[in-house]
């Protein structure tokens, strides 16, 4: 947890960005149900019925909620590079304060903004590479095949492929900022980084790989705080909040942990 | 472990084979008139079967029958210059059929066909009653040499093969000599009086949006098919002789149906088990075998409801075909003593879509299948009744009113709100009344005939009690059982059991509003003002023109409360509440008994409301995006 502040200033962006849309939710919900006694049956849980007559009777509900969440991602994604900048320099300088942690994210913005497009024009070609030969081959998943096996089968082999050059895609992001984070040349970085890839392939990917299960296994808990969750009493409210909030800190501090796991890999194979 | 008890469990449905004997008990029927003998030998490699059919048929009517009329359902397929295909653009439920084989087409060929020994070919002709399209084949009519006279039986002989087109919708042929043939047989049409007690002919041409009518009738059926294929079919299993040639012959005797099915697929693997002398058995193809509990369950939760609720399952067998995903186009569908279903390899147990199919399908052996009314005029008799029945099964046996038809990761519905919610959510709500025939349809079938249907039902139900309806339907029942009733047959029904009204309004105003007019029924209680400190005002609004009587919930300060009736037929009403004590809230229809209401939210009033759902959901959408940008963003 040497990177605590610069966590508590990234969870403090991505709670305000994301209070946008619990105030738009919570102030459609209060508007309807004010002074209805339907809000009873949503003390309990989900309640279809009352959530549906809802969207039915107010147009605006969903895209009061949806509205604000295209633009959120997009300034998110704009905000992330930049506290992921400070973030990984941080980590690659042995800093941990907020000040070097903003100085960095400010110095490193542009370049790393530079790899992070670079990375997306490389996961876009890499997801059309995949798929779109795959939907021609596989045809008709209905009609052309004796069962969905082929179909099943064929879609989580593609799958693990398409991740599994995802987390290649991602340690070699990470390995070019690193690079640069030392040596600050934009084209060299990227040759390091395939090279520093290309050496550590396994070890890489196998660190990847935990990551991503370690996403899954926080998504995982989230949606049984999810199904938990409940407003009969503020305390329930109030208490799956925070613990959902846990789970949100805790994805923050895997993205420093992968940082950090990937700096270790690079700087041993040198 | 759970694969253990599984395979298990198949296992002893599977060593069930045997013991289960389908058969008829006597040789009575409920209805006669009209008997099949058919004789056909399956091709697989023409996709076809060639037929030889001996139909008796009996003129019930007091009319001298100068004509026969036929359906020729699979003429339907036979091009594009249908009445069924000729708007469809080439494309038809997701399957491009504009450059399709001559293979995959599909129809009947008759070539001979006597009566009483007498050679008719040359007296067919096909006639269009419905639409101007000289081109659609769905109705054959025939002019007959020598009458038939009231009360006279006629034997029709025809030879004639049936060609199944690859499967568009229902009927068809699949890969691996997957087969399910329903309406190939030249089938009359129902010769009854018409709302003007005017005997002729009921024989609709075939439209996407029907379904189909027919006359009760008995089947003895031979299938000669190669001998690796697993049938299944209506009616009972007869006999089975194994040819040398590599084909079987196997016979069926079917009673008191209004048509035959039979599918037929190598790789099908065959469940049987059985309730209370009903044989069970499940066709399913191995990748799908994880179903056949779920199956077999919601089967016998089906039996059991309806033999409790309405009647007895009168025949001796059920057989549930799940159509491999390549004939997926073949579910979804009923046929008596034959249901097609859909599944998939895998289906988590909180998704109870493979339950609520196979009992809505079930549910049409009394909606369709006993009570056997005009799909094409009057779906709603059949869909709708059955809609309710789904809803009410699925409800009772999974999961309750709010969790019923899935419940996963906390998020939950019931049968019968889905039902509801398809109905509410309808762009239009005026779109267009129930009560009219499938072919007027351009859109909202399934929102109107299935969902709106059900949901009148419903509220009928909450406005007699459970009780009242139930003797409703069991009259209906047992009225019109193996009979084609009618809306005013339904009606009459009611009014037999509870009289011409239903509380403040008339059952046939009831019926009008719902299936003739395009009215919605919403009602709302839009304010609760203090006149002074004993007199209070609740003021009350009917939004739809719908009207229905309604109950108003009133309570007090001390927990207290008064119930108000009103007839719903005002577009405003106050009410005014004499109290020392003040209103916290006031609640039309508080047991939810109208359930045709399209908003809820708006049917209560109250001025001690809680925040805590507001906030609980701000909080969740909030901690939900956080986690969507984090993941969206996590590679850059």
């Amino acid at each position: 947890m040497k990177q605590l502040k610069p966590m508590l200033l990234i969870y403090a962006v991505l709670c305000l960005l994301a209070l946008i849309v619990g105030w738009s939710t919570f102030g459609s919900l209060n508007e309807s149900l004010s002074t209805s006694m339907e809000a009873n049956s949503l003390l309990i849980g989900f309640d279809r019925t009352t959530i549906f007559d809802i969207i039915h009777n107010n147009k605006n509900f969903i895209s009061n909620i949806i509205g604000p969440i295209k633009w959120i991602i997009f300034l998110y994604l704009i905000a992330s590079i930049f506290m992921n900048s400070g973030l990984l320099v941080n980590i690659v300088k042995g800093n941990n304060s907020i000040k070097t942690f903003l100085q960095n994210g400010w110095k490193h913005f542009l370049p790393f903004l530079g790899f992070s497009l670079i990375t997306l024009l490389v996961v876009i070609v890499w997801t059309a590479f995949l798929f779109v030969p795959y939907v021609f081959i596989l045809g008709n998943p209905i009609t052309d095949y004796s069962t969905e096996l082929p179909f099943l089968y064929s879609f989580f082999i593609v799958l693990f492929l398409w991740i599994i050059v995802l987390i290649w895609i991602f340690t070699w992001s990470v390995a070019t900022k690193v690079s640069y984070c030392e040596t600050p040349l934009f084209w060299r970085s990227l040759r390091v980084g395939f090279n520093t890839l290309k050496i550590n392939i396994i070890k890489l990917t196998i660190w990847g790989i935990i990551i991503f299960i370690i996403h899954l296994l926080l998504l995982g808990v989230n949606l049984i705080l999810n199904q938990m969750n409940s407003a009969a009493s503020w305390t329930m409210t109030i208490l799956t909040f925070v613990l959902m909030q846990v789970v949100v800190f805790k994805k923050i501090g895997v993205k420093a942990f992968s940082y950090s796991g990937i700096y270790q890999i690079v700087k041993q194979s040198k | 472990m759970a694969k253990f008890y599984l395979i298990l469990l198949l296992s002893v449905l599977t060593l069930s084979i045997g013991l289960a004997q389908c058969a008829y008990k006597n040789d009575s029927r409920e209805v006669s008139g009209i008997d099949y003998d058919i004789k056909l030998t399956l091709d697989t490699k023409g996709k076809k079967a060639d037929c030889i059919q001996i139909l008796e048929w009996t003129n019930k009517s007091p009319d001298t029958i100068f004509e026969l009329r036929f359906y020729m359902y699979l003429n339907a397929f036979r091009d594009f210059n249908s009445t069924y295909l000729k708007d469809t653009g080439g494309k038809i439920f997701g399957r491009d059929i504009a450059n399709q084989d001559p293979i995959e087409w599909g129809g009947i060929d008759i070539t001979t066909i006597k009566i009483e020994g007498v050679d008719h070919l040359p007296k067919i002709k096909y006639i269009h009653p419905d639409d101007d399209n000289e081109q659609d084949q769905s109705v054959m009519s025939i002019q007959l040499a020598e009458p038939i006279l009231p009360g006279e039986r006629v034997e029709i002989e025809m030879n004639y093969v049936a060609k199944i087109p690859k499967t568009i919708a229902r009927v068809g042929y699949g890969r691996d000599d997957y087969y399910l043939f329903v309406h190939w047989t030249p089938q009359p049409g129902v010769y009854e009086q018409d709302k003007n007690g005017v005997w002729g002919w009921n024989c609709h041409q075939f439209f996407q949006q029907t379904e189909f009518y027919a006359e009760f009738a008995n089947y003895k059926v031979e299938l000669t098919v190669p001998d690796d294929l697993v049938i299944g079919a209506s009616g009972c299993k007869t006999g089975e002789v194994f040819h040398k040639n590599g084909t079987k012959t196997v016979s069926y005797d079917a009673r008191d149906i209004v048509d035959f099915a039979w599918s037929a697929y190598p790789h099908f693997e065959e469940y049987k088990d059985t309730w209370k002398g009903v044989d069970i058995t499940m066709l399913i193809p191995p990748e799908h075998c994880s179903m056949a509990p779920r199956y077999l369950g919601a089967i016998k939760n089906a039996l059991d409801y309806f033999e409790k609720y309405l009647g007895k399952y009168p025949y001796p067998a059920i057989t549930v075909v799940d159509p491999p995903m390549h004939a997926l186009n073949s579910g979804f569908m009923e046929y008596p003593m034959l249901i097609t279903c859909a599944s998939f390899h895998y289906v988590p147990s909180g998704i109870r879509t493979i339950e609520s199919l196979a009992i809505h399908e079930f549910s049409h052996q009394y909606f369709m299948g006993i009570l056997a009314s005009n799909e094409k005029e009057e779906a709603w008799l059949d869909e709708g009744f059955v809609t309710f029945f789904e809803d009410n099964i699925v409800d009772h046996y999974y999961g309750g009113p709010k969790a019923s038809i899935f419940d996963i990761l906390g998020y939950k519905s019931g049968n019968k709100e889905q039902s509801r919610l398809e109905y509410t959510s309808m762009s239009n709500l005026h779109d267009g009344p129930i009560a009219r025939p499938g072919w007027e349809f351009t859109g909202n079938y399934k929102e109107l005939i299935y969902a709106k249907t059900g949901t009148m039902l419903q509220t009928l139900r909450g406005l007699l009690g459970d009780q009242k309806m139930q003797q409703v339907m069991q009259h209906y029942y047992n009225k019109h059982k193996f009979t084609h009733p009618k809306e005013k047959d339904w009606i009459q029904a009611v009014k037999d059991i509870i009289g011409d009204r239903i509380k403040t309004i008339s059952v046939d105003t009831f019926f009008h509003q719902c299936l003739h007019e395009t009215s919605y029924c919403d009602y709302k209680v839009s304010e609760i003002r203090k006149n002074n400190p004993t007199e209070y005002q609740v003021k009350l609004e009917r939004l739809g023109e719908l009207f229905l009587p309604q109950e108003l919930l009133i309570t007090f300060m001390d927990g207290s409360t008064k119930m108000v009736e009103w007839d719903g037929i005002d577009k405003e009403k106050i009410i005014m509440v004499k109290s020392a004590l003040p209103i916290v809230s006031a609640e039309i229809d508080p047991d939810k008994k109208i359930y045709l209401d399209i908003n809820f939210i708006n049917n209560s009033y109250t001025f001690e409301n809680t925040q805590r759902p507001a906030v609980n959901y701000g909080l969740k959408a909030m901690s939900w995006v956080q986690h969507l940008i984090q993941s969206a963003t996590f590679l850059f």
